[in-house]
């Protein structure tokens, strides 16, 4: 059913002088799924993230946003790998900030608007007026993906959402992006090397490897059919351990 | 388009009827009406949902608001179909706390007080930690120059270049002006007392003693000391400062003191190409305006104007030196964890760099004034 996808990718190609990125890349992505993006460094995934949210452009192909059923594009969030939190505005004016830009909401409801999505990525009030660089990097993490709810968008991007934090925090952290997904009936786009985040999280997961989508569906399809680094990658000894969680975790 | 919110209060008000979308685009309008609502409100009313179109979590926090205040027990029933809404209010519900304060900064005189205060401790602060830093660097200069081989002569040899050579041809070309601006009210003024052939010596005199010398320290101010001060403060943000730490090397011994060699070597160079510049332009102006010729200005100058003019101009060329580069690093060393902070520090970098020059240059004026020099 096409009308079920949210971002259609086609045939992306990106090229960096002689150095080839992106060879052909096809990609769905279904509306209010987790779609986990994994691959060796160095395969684009991150550029493919930048690419589809327009702030890089692919040498050649089309990526194609799926209207709402009123005919607007679908809003988007973004959450960067370091949070990219603007380090001279507080958490909550960070979360205030698209809001200022793009509604006419009063001071009052627009504050309390922002500090409902702070406490939903469960920073507690009186963090709010914190600079980000007096929290921890997992507060960070948490104050960008509320940034990035602040307009409600329908599809939220995460670049390496769980990179740099300690295992706890980084299963915490896989709880809320599910949660949140739900809750709210997002559309994930998440970039990753965390093996329990895939586990955890995704519905599906995309494997980028030498510039194409070396295999797509769901984690345990893939594991099933998996060759090459593919099958390194989820039946290496990381693999395996992350696996295991899955099962015996849930 | 979006459909715009709206809502109908229904018997009598037991119950609240949505329509439209309910986002974060839409309930902008609502927010008074709503805020009247509360009271017409009866305790207990129940929300009708089956007309409602898109809703989001600002709209769902914004309608479980106004109702958790009828309600008695917090607790909002919902009723019709809605494939979204039911789990948004409860979500938005669950995640409702109340605000904390923004932290309390005192207002008014005693705020003012407050802030002086501070200001002046600061300044304070900052006065005790040059001095430290002047001293620490004075120290490892005097290491490395006991012991060449430690110097870094690599960097010294690029800063020399980036932050010296590059910088020759502006510092040269406004000379060159102030030379000229000099020669003229000279021409000018002089004339009106007939003496206008000391123009000559007037140029020779200002540009040599103090303009030279100023001009290249306040351009160097403005130009290396913020470079400087922007290199070292963002090595610090990005921890290279540590990390340079951990593997033994002293930033003093690799970042500081090439910088510092690097401006004690050119600016007075520097300082030299100023003077010519200035007094070239000096004499395009007597020519000019004046009829005298470039031999005869040579002469003039060689004749007329003791050699100690020139050296009383070029001794402050590497205490200038001194000063701007050891401020320029002391401030990028500064720099905290954020980005204002970079920014602030390049500012007082070159603040306190060109206020720095003038102070000294004044003092070295009334000292060689007094010394009959």
């Amino acid at each position: 059913m096409s009308e079920d996808i949210a971002i259609k990718v086609r045939g992306i190609v990106t090229r960096f002088g002689s150095q080839i990125v992106h060879n052909g890349i096809n990609l769905d992505v279904r509306r209010g799924e987790i779609l986990g993006v994994v691959g060796p460094s160095g395969t684009g995934k991150s550029v493919l993230l930048r690419e589809i949210v327009a702030l890089d452009e692919p040498t050649d192909g089309t990526i194609e946003f799926t209207p709402l059923e009123n005919g607007e594009q679908p809003r988007i969030g973004v959450m960067f790998q370091d949070g990219a939190l603007f380090s001279t505005l507080t958490l909550l004016e960070n979360v205030e900030a698209p809001l200022r830009e793009h509604t006419d909401l009063s001071p009052e409801l627009r504050s309390e608007i922002a500090g409902l999505k702070l406490v939903m990525t469960g920073l507690p009030p009186d963090s709010h007026h914190k600079r980000p660089s007096e929290i921890s990097g997992g507060m960070r993490k948490r104050a960008a993906v509320a940034r990035a709810l602040a307009l409600d968008p329908a599809i939220l991007f995460l670049d390496e959402p769980t990179a740099g934090l300690d295992p706890i925090s980084a299963e915490q952290f896989d709880r809320l992006i599910e949660e949140l997904a739900r809750a709210v009936g997002l559309t994930v786009f998440l970039v990753t090397h965390d093996l329990d985040t895939l586990h955890a999280v995704c519905d599906r997961v995309a494997v980028l490897y030498k510039g194409k989508v070396a295999a797509i569906g769901t984690i345990e399809q893939i594991a099933a059919n998996a060759t090459g680094w593919v099958k390194e990658y989820f039946s290496g000894p990381r693999g395996r351990v992350a696996e295991r969680a899955a099962r015996g975790g849930v | 388009m979006a459909h715009e919110a709206a809502f109908d209060l229904l018997d009598e008000g037991r119950a609240l009827a949505l329509k439209g979308d309910w986002t974060v685009d839409t309930i902008a309008a609502l927010e008074g009406e709503l805020r009247a609502l509360g009271e017409r409100l009866q305790p207990g009313a129940t929300l009708d949902v089956s007309a409602l179109g898109r809703m989001d979590v600002a709209g769902a926090y914004l309608i479980g608001r106004t109702l958790r205040g009828a309600q008695p027990d917090g607790m909002i029933r919902v009723r019709g179909e809605h494939p979204s809404a039911r789990k948004l209010i409860e979500t938005a519900g669950k995640s409702a706390k109340e605000p904390a304060a923004p932290p309390d900064h005192p207002h008014g005189i005693i705020g003012l007080v407050e802030v002086i205060g501070r200001n002046v401790a600061a300044i304070g602060e900052e006065i005790i930690e040059t001095m430290g830093f002047f001293g620490e660097t004075l120290s490892v200069l005097g290491r490395q120059l006991l012991n060449p081989t430690k110097i870094r002569w690599v960097s010294v040899v690029h800063t020399m270049e980036v932050a010296g050579l590059n910088a020759a041809p502006i510092i040269a070309l406004l000379s060159f002006f102030i030379g000229l601006v000099v020669a003229y009210l000279g021409a000018r003024i002089l004339g009106d007392f007939g003496a206008s052939v000391f123009t000559v010596e007037l140029v020779a005199f200002s540009v040599m003693r103090e303009f030279g010398v100023v001009i290249t320290a306040v351009l160097l101010a403005g130009r290396t000391a913020s470079a400087f001060t922007a290199e070292i403060g963002a090595m610090k943000m990005r921890q290279e400062i540590d990390a340079m730490r951990v593997m033994g090397i002293e930033p003093m011994d690799a970042l500081v003191a090439p910088r510092v060699l690097a401006m004690l070597v050119m600016t007075p160079i520097l300082t030299f190409a100023a003077d010519m510049a200035g007094l070239f332009g000096g004499l395009l102006v007597s020519w000019a305006e004046l009829g005298v010729s470039p031999n005869m200005f040579f002469s003039r100058i060689s004749e007329l104007v003791p050699a100690q003019h020139f050296w009383v101009g070029m001794v402050k060329a590497p205490v200038f030196a001194l000063v701007l580069s050891i401020i320029a690093c002391k401030q990028g060393l500064s720099v905290g964890g954020d980005v204002a902070s970079l920014g602030s520090r390049v500012t007082t970098s070159v603040v306190q760099s060109i206020f720095m020059v003038i102070l000294i240059d004044a003092g070295f004026a009334l000292w060689f004034l007094e010394m009959d020099l």
